[in-house]
């Protein structure tokens, strides 16, 4: 058996409107490298200069991998990096 | 009849002031996050008149955003007021009212009820209030779009942090002082998306 019960809350800052409209779940496929590319055209030699900034990313995120060993969040920056 | 709007479109209707660059590089980020494409009047190149060049960037977009948090009165000496993302809100709207099932649109203000007060017929809206903060902004976009195996919003705030320091770097390669042009907007686009790649491989579903 289901019971449904009505709950009345305060329309105050913690529930703004805004937490009253449902997402719009989106089953789109993923926009293909093909896709991104011809919305994006960027030169190849503009990419290589955008990478480098990439790798500067990467790099503070094996950094970070020093921070202490049980957490769990060194755990997930690690393993992003090493995927990298 | 225009072809079939991209269904990861995303047409941005936001200020292009400097005090909204970080909230316009969230925004990026955040799309690109979700594996939505971003989308800015100013990309498309000139020719046509920019009124019509923006519809068809409506039109092109399953989806659109307009922030109106900055509808405001310009700065002296003639304060007028903005009236540039009302108006292609209008558009979208009349736009979305044709053709229900090709369109989606979001109303996004920085303050709950201002909307009231600055456009009382969209009453009934439901605004994404995003705070005036990059915060903000990625918690709006995670709660008014989702997608399978999304990332969370500490997670697209680090990358977010990231890209938002290197701006000035972005903008020196561009030779510009102006995040909205079409050359920046593709660099954050480029950089969001690879960042947003390079996350996914080990980020926990959501």
């Amino acid at each position: 058996m289901r019971l449904a019960i009505a709950v009345s809350i305060p329309l105050d800052s913690q529930y703004d409107e805004g937490d009253m409209r449902k997402p719009i779940h989106i089953t789109a496929p993923r926009p293909t490298s093909e896709e991104w590319a011809k919305h994006f055209p960027i030169s190849k030699a503009r990419q290589k200069e955008l990478q480098v900034l990439v790798d500067e990313f990467k790099a503070q995120l094996s950094h970070q991998e020093e921070a202490p060993a049980n957490s769990i969040d060194s755990e997930k920056r690690r393993k992003r990096a090493s995927a990298a | 009849m225009p072809p079939l709007p991209d269904p990861n479109g995303v047409f941005l209707n936001i200020p292009y002031d400097e005090e909204f660059s970080s909230l316009y590089v969230a925004d990026i980020v955040g799309l690109c996050q979700l594996d939505l494409v971003p989308h800015l009047a100013s990309e498309i190149p000139g020719g046509e008149r920019r009124l019509d060049r923006i519809f068809k960037l409506i039109q092109s977009c399953r989806y659109s955003i307009h922030d109106l948090s900055r509808v405001e009165l310009s700065v002296a000496p003639t304060a007028v007021p903005r009236f540039n993302m009302p108006l292609e809100l209008g558009m979208t709207i009349t736009w979305q009212k044709l053709y229900p099932s090709r369109h989606d649109w979001f109303v996004w203000e920085s303050e709950p009820y201002r909307i009231q007060r600055s456009a009382s017929d969209l009453n009934g809206t439901d605004a994404n209030i995003q705070n005036g903060t990059p915060e903000g902004v990625l918690r709006e976009l995670s709660s008014a779009f989702w997608r399978d195996h999304m990332p969370s919003v500490p997670n697209m705030l680090d990358d977010y942090r990231f890209v938002n320091h290197n701006l000035d770097a972005i903008l020196y390669k561009n030779g510009t002082r102006n995040p909205y042009e079409r050359s920046v907007f593709m660099d954050l686009c480029w950089i969001s998306k690879t960042l947003a790649d390079l996350a996914r491989i080990t980020r926990p579903a959501v």
